[in-house]
């Protein structure tokens, strides 16, 4: 018979959305009618009017559930905007990628000053990679109003993509900012036999980048 | 009896209040101290006493936690909240108000 009790429940909550409050709500008729159920057996009812009893006062939850399907609702505008700035900020990057190399174009008119262009290629470059790191850092996680099983799944991966993307960015930064470096330095101290160390340089702060992020991650969970 | 169930729907908020001020519980145990005080002659529906659950919990009246039942299905235990008790408090007084009020009004041979 707790096993028609239990199901009865669970059929109440059929329509139910799958939210956590949902999850609560039942959890808590659950155990309610459960201890109603036992209170009266233990009081020498028999089973079946003991069931009819219990299910007869839990009543009209109709109203209850339509309640928790009404807050399950998104807020269509919040997700609008943030789409919106995301893409202004993407197509700012691949701009900025696109126009790099005018200023290779404009200097090669003028000999002598390639290495003024190479850098102001490599600047603009930087600057759009910025732009998206700062996207993906900045992207709202997965915009929820309601804790749901799914929406939980679908932010956890939303949370492991961005990590990704940012990792990536960060990666190109750090590569981009050593070519100007070695360029640079090259250039100013004219010694090309000891400046390509700034590379081994370089690997060694990505993986060092690299390691504090996912201690941080690790120690996060 | 009708218009008594009516009426004491009507105070269902209060009636929970009373018995967190007294202690914590769950609304099984709530429901069933209302059945005792009246004598089995009054119950609510479980329907109606989580609305009026989340109503309280809404207004900040009462907070709710998790049980740690070792068997069977967790309990949600609430517990009243100080501007719960002197919403509380407020309750009585306006209730004591409209009694009065009631009475002068409907009560034959009064003064």
């Amino acid at each position: 018979m707790k096993e028609r009790l239990i199901n009865h429940v669970e059929s109440i909550f059929e329509e139910a959305p799958h939210t956590k409050a949902a999850q609560e709500l039942k959890e808590e008729l659950l155990s309610n009618s459960l201890s109603k159920y036992d209170d009266l057996i233990e009081g020498g009812e028999n089973p079946e009017t003991a069931y009819k009893n219990v299910i007869s006062g839990i009543g009209d939850v109709s109203g209850l559930i339509e309640q928790l399907n009404r807050k399950n609702e998104i807020d269509p505008q919040l997700v609008e905007k943030s789409k919106l700035r995301s893409a202004i900020l993407v197509a700012l990057a691949v701009m900025l990628f696109i126009l790099s190399v005018v200023p290779i174009i404009i200097i090669s008119e003028y000999p002598g000053l390639e290495t003024m262009g190479l850098i102001g290629m490599l600047l603009m470059v930087s600057i759009g990679v910025a732009l998206l790191v700062f996207n993906s850092m900045t992207k709202p996680e997965y915009l929820k109003k309601e804790e749901t099983v799914v929406e939980d799944f679908k932010q956890w991966q939303s949370e492991k993509s961005q990590k990704k993307t940012m990792r990536a960015a960060i990666s190109t930064l750090i590569w981009l900012i050593t070519i100007i470096i070695y360029i640079v330095v090259s250039f100013a101290t004219m010694k090309w036999y000891l400046t390509w160390v700034i590379f081994l340089l370089a690997a060694a702060v990505e993986a060092f980048i690299t390691l504090i992020i996912s201690i941080r991650s690790e120690a996060k969970k | 009896m009708s218009i008594t169930s009516d009426l004491l729907r009507g105070h269902t908020d209060t009636i929970i209040l009373r018995r967190l001020l007294h202690q914590d519980s769950y609304g099984y145990e709530i429901n069933k101290y209302i059945q005792e005080k009246t004598n089995g002659e009054y119950e609510l529906k479980e329907a109606t006493l989580y609305s009026a659950f989340r109503r309280l919990e809404e207004n900040g009246w009462i907070s709710s936690y998790w049980g740690d039942e070792t068997t069977g299905a967790r309990r949600r235990y609430y517990k009243i909240t100080a501007s719960g008790e002197k919403a509380y408090g407020q309750n009585i007084k306006d209730w004591k108000q409209a009694k009065y009020l009631i009475d002068e009004l409907i009560e034959e041979g009064g003064k």
